[in-house]
């Protein structure tokens, strides 16, 4: 299948053609993002609608011998849709949002969308290398854009943790050529048990670590805040929903298929990421609270997001895989949902501040109804996505008997609810509105309307969460057994 | 149709109308859902799947029919009482509060019942927030996170349960016990955890207090009735409950502080029905229970007037208005009979039948109760109505019709179930052998009219005798610390500590941060090379 390729190519050459354009004439470039963002949106909505009956294999070059593949396989079908649906809606906010270095800004952009796409189709530990460093390049440089203190701070944070991180990827991938001499993951899925146990250990180590830092699992966690408070909006959205969840995807990945789900469960990870996860969902809930800046504090909410989908996955039970792949989603939606909706209430309120929000929910009704009801979403209450993938780990970590993690999830949307709560009042609550200026930003519908539309989703998907859980129901098929996985690729 | 549903299409269904007409679309939905409960076919259910679970959203038996009618008609009353003060966006959340009660009163698995559960705590938490008074603020933040805490451990209980059993069919659960005894808790304001219930009812605007009434602790104790195995520490949990709410409330000053108490006092009265083993006083205790809430409703939409006449509400401030609202008097007294469970109204039979199948001890506990409880009536109608005050209580402005009409209409209300009780028989199933009971033998007559004689001799031994103190009709009785003393308020300090720790360490210092990042790396490998 040729068009897989395409995914990758579309906005890498956007980036570039970009750039030529932005040189000679600027006039054209906002009609060139828009096509090639809606073309790319269309050509991941043609090939997943293909790739659900039957996982797509594209080689790339011919690279057969080393296992060199592109795949497209449910897993891939998931992200790829929140990406189909997230860089556009996030493309239409930076046209009000993003006011300087626009050029380059959608440049990066481009790059990032290139790279977190190739990140989940690759099936190959080279290409995987290659696409995790384009994709956090190309978010250190976003994060940046705005050129203000808080911005470069927040790089010099990201970056030198993010290249850390990223020099273990590679460490793992170079131990795990050496001991099985492949480079596909269908390769080294059927031989990396022969690799002697420590050097396996040690793999491991290193890919948990690594990937570890995008996740940002506590407490690893502490590039996220800072970059959040100063890059642009529209990115943040991009890496709450897809910069940090493409490596889960690939750590996920890499673990499932080296080790089978009784592995990851009897050799200590399982019980070490639910850990992780457990101290991501309280520490990230608990210094939400203690926020201001309504960025830092919805940052540290996807810091505790990030913990219930680990825990998810790392029970290595179907249910859990799909009750933390069906988060992911929600997070995603939820997560954008209130910065595009936050968005538009720091431009009314002139401060990111929480407590200068005072009485917007009168005067931004539409809009604060949408950050109410991802922010209940979120906390996951009932009847909106959150609750029910939160009610799917809840119902998987009990059927795998691990109470403790149970417990954690309550106890975080308890936690959670909380700093939601606060903001909640502070909207609604009443104040003389003299201050508020004629002019009125926020009443643009670019900026509105992907706010409105996230927000909608989190109330459909919780409603018909049949939806999502087609796609997501066959995750488990590849991950759980690894021959399957295998099965797919030539020679397998 | 739904009821419920009718009422949470009305409830969106304002988003769309104008200001002028929100109210009578709110009127019709409620008016509709009252006239189509009656007309269900007990047995009656809507099925459908969610994820992977077969849900009933909607299954239609006696006792649910009852609860679904008297709810209806209070939160109409409530509706008709709130028009004079009512915002617009009241005529959103009330409609979807009341909606959502109906869906839990109908619901058919505990999966329905949970949603709809945390659904009526967003709604009446909008409710809450919606007022203009600043207090509210703390109020309702206090109010969602106490229910939070409850509606999290019922999630917990039911999944624990679906766990065990493998189904969710709204039937007592199996396993998960301690959770939902919290949950329950919470709901109906047991003692211990009721905190939440003075606070938020004092303090919200009258009319939306009102509303607040009628329904969420009600759908607690019907939780309980649905959820629980009879068992006998319910029979003890509730009288101690109904007994600590009436000093509780003999402590109290304000008014609506005391008609929360006395709340916590009849949903203890109704639990330790509920304790019972017997079928018959189990659905009693539900009768008892519906009547509960169309007087209950009535009594905090008198507080409601005294405090729109008066602007006062503290007891000590008020006094001798017997005179100026006659009106008022006569339904606070009616009211009061219904609570006591005087002949002719309807918990007068339900307490009949409730205490058809208790046992002695319980018999006594709850006679006890029910002294408590007409102490409580008589301490608060002296200082309204009877006291004389030395500074006349300022008497605003004249209630207007529109507040005083929904009283008529709640008032008859009480008496027609005790006039006419055999279609609320009927609906419940009730056996043979309490149908044949007459209810009006002087043995029962008796025997209701005792628990207000011992009460009014002990107010007036109390009264001459010098414990004018413990009946709180002195003033300044109710500065005590340990009346006010709240452990859940307490246990914020912690949590603003820790997450003062918790934002002291991240300090921005690149360094610390990457030799958190190099111990975590060393303790994964040390952690999987142990295995």
């Amino acid at each position: 299948m040729n068009a897989i390729i395409y995914l990758v190519v579309l906005p890498l050459g956007t980036a570039f053609l970009l750039g030529i354009l932005y040189f000679f004439k600027k006039t054209y470039s906002r009609s060139l993002i828009l096509v090639s963002v809606l073309l790319h949106s269309g050509l991941i909505f043609w090939i997943s609608r293909q790739a659900l009956f039957e996982p797509l294999l594209y080689s790339p070059g011919d690279w057969d011998r080393l296992g060199i593949f592109l795949l497209v396989d449910s897993f891939s079908v998931l992200m790829l849709s929140l990406t189909g649906l997230l860089v556009p809606l996030a493309v239409i906010y930076s046209w009000r949002w993003v006011d300087h270095n626009e050029a380059k800004y959608y440049i990066l952009l481009f790059i990032l969308t290139a790279g977190i796409s190739g990140m989940v189709i690759t099936a190959d530990l080279f290409n995987l290398f290659v696409f995790f460093e384009i994709t956090s390049i190309a978010s250190y440089a976003l994060v940046a854009i705005p050129k203000k203190d808080a911005s470069i701070e927040g790089t010099l944070k990201y970056i030198i943790p993010g290249t850390i991180g990223g020099l273990f990827v590679l460490a793992g991938i170079i131990l795990t050529y050496q001991g099985t001499g492949h480079l596909g993951l269908a390769g080294i899925a059927r031989e990396f048990h022969l690799i002697p146990e420590l050097i396996q250990k040690t793999i491991i180590t290193f890919f948990v670590f690594g990937f570890g830092l995008k996740i940002a699992l506590v407490p690893l966690h502490t590039w996220l805040p800072d970059s959040y408070t100063g890059a642009p909006l529209p990115y943040n959205v991009l890496s709450s929903g897809l910069v940090i969840n493409a490596p889960l995807l690939a750590l996920l990945r890499i673990l499932y298929l080296f080790l089978n789900p009784e592995l990851i469960q009897s050799g200590g990870i399982t019980g070490l990421l639910i850990m992780l996860g457990a101290l991501t969902i309280i520490v990230g809930h608990i210094t939400a609270y203690q926020q201001d800046n309504i960025m830092r504090l919805l940052a540290y909410s996807s810091v505790a997001q990030m913990g219930y989908i680990i825990i998810g996955p790392a029970l290595a039970t179907e249910a859990g895989l799909i009750g933390g792949s069906l988060h992911m989603l929600n997070h995603a939606l939820m997560k954008g949902a209130l910065f595009f909706s936050a968005g538009l209430i720091i431009i009314k309120a002139r401060s990111r501040n929480i407590n200068d929000f005072q009485g917007l929910g009168s005067s931004l009704p539409l809009v604060s109804a949408a950050f109410v009801i991802s922010g209940l979403a979120i906390v996951g209450l009932p009847p909106f996505n959150g609750f029910v993938s939160k009610l799917l780990l809840l119902q998987a970590t009990l059927e795998s008997e691990q109470f403790l993690p149970a417990l954690i999830i309550l106890l975080g949307s308890f936690l959670s609810l909380i700093y939601y709560l606060k903001i909640f009042t502070i909207l609604y609550s009443k104040k003389g509105s003299s201050e508020i200026k004629k002019y009125d930003p926020a009443g643009l519908w670019s900026l509105k309307a992907p706010a409105l539309l996230l927000s909608s989703l989190c109330l459909i998907l919780g409603l018909v969460p049949s939806l999502p859980l087609k796609i997501i129901n066959k995750i488990p098929h590849h991950l759980m057994e690894s021959i399957n996985f295998i099965e797919l690729f030539p020679g397998g | 149709m739904h009821p419920g549903i009718i009422l949470l299409i009305g409830g969106l269904g304002s988003l769309l109308a104008r200001k002028k007409y929100k109210f009578f679309i709110a009127l019709i939905s409620g008016l509709a859902a009252l006239v189509i409960i009656p007309t269900l076919n007990p047995g009656a259910y809507w099925s459908f799947s969610y994820l992977d679970f077969e849900l009933l959203l909607f299954r239609v038996d006696g006792p649910a029919q009852i609860m679904g009618v008297v709810l209806t008609l209070a939160a109409l009353g409530a509706l008709l009482f709130a028009r004079l003060s009512a915002g617009s966006k009241f005529y959103l959340l009330a409609p979807l509060y009341a909606g959502s009660s109906l869906m839990v009163v109908f619901a058919g698995d505990l999966l329905t019942f949970f949603v709809f559960w945390e659904l009526m705590t967003i709604s009446s938490f909008f409710l809450i927030l919606n007022s203009r008074q600043r207090r509210t603020k703390k109020t309702g933040i206090y109010y969602f996170l106490m229910h939070m805490v409850g509606g999290l451990s019922l999630l917990g209980a039911v999944m624990v349960h679906y766990g065990e059993t493998g189904h969710l069919m709204l039937a007592p659960l199996q396993a998960g016990q301690p959770w939902l005894i919290l949950a329950l808790g919470i709901k109906m304001a047991f003692i211990g955890v009721h905190t939440w219930l003075p606070r938020t009812y004092s303090r919200v605007p009258y009319h939306i207090s009102v509303f607040l009434a009628i329904f969420t602790t009600k759908i607690g104790i019907y939780g309980v009735f649905r959820l629980l195995e009879p068992h006998n520490f319910l029979i003890w949990g509730g009288g101690c409950s109904a007994l600590l709410g009436v000093i509780l409330a003999l402590r109290a000053n304000k008014l609506r502080t005391i008609l929360c108490y006395s709340i916590i006092t009849k949903l203890g009265y109704v639990l330790v029905t509920m304790g019972s083993g017997s079928w018959i006083s189990r659905i009693g205790g539900l009768m008892y229970l519906t009547n509960h809430i169309i007087y209950k409703t009535l009594l905090f939409m008198i507080s409601g007037i005294i405090i729109y006449a008066t602007g006062k509400e503290k007891l000590d401030q008020l006094g001798g208005l017997a005179g100026k609202m006659p009106f008022t008097m006569v339904c606070t007294l009616l009211a009061s009979a219904a609570a006591a469970g005087l002949p002719l109204t309807g918990s007068y039979i339900s307490k009949i039948i409730l205490k058809e199948g208790l046992t002695s001890g319980p018999y006594i506990l709850l006679t006890l109760i029910e002294v408590g409880t007409i102490l409580v009536f008589l301490k608060v109608f002296y200082s309204v109505f009877l006291k004389k005050q030395k500074r006349n209580t300022v008497f605003r402005k004249k209630p207007p019709l529109s507040l005083q009409a929904p009283l008529l209409i709640l008032v008859s209300v009480i008496f027609i179930p005790g006039l006419r009780p055999k279609p609320v028989f009927n609906l419940m199933e009730l056996e043979e052998t309490v149908l044949e009971l007459s209810f009006f033998q002087p043995y029962f007559l008796w025997s209701s009219l005792q628990p207000v004689l011992i009460a009014g001799l002990l107010f007036v031994a109390g009264y001459f005798v010098g414990s004018r103190d413990f009946l709180g009709l002195e003033p300044g009785f109710q500065h005590r610390k340990y009346l006010n003393f709240d452990p859940y308020l307490q246990s914020k300090k912690y949590y603003l500590l820790v997450g003062e720790k918790f934002s002291y360490w991240h300090n921005g210092d690149l360094s610390r941060y990457l030799f958190w990042a190099f111990n975590i790396l060393l303790f994964i490998w040390i952690s999987l090379l142990w295995r």
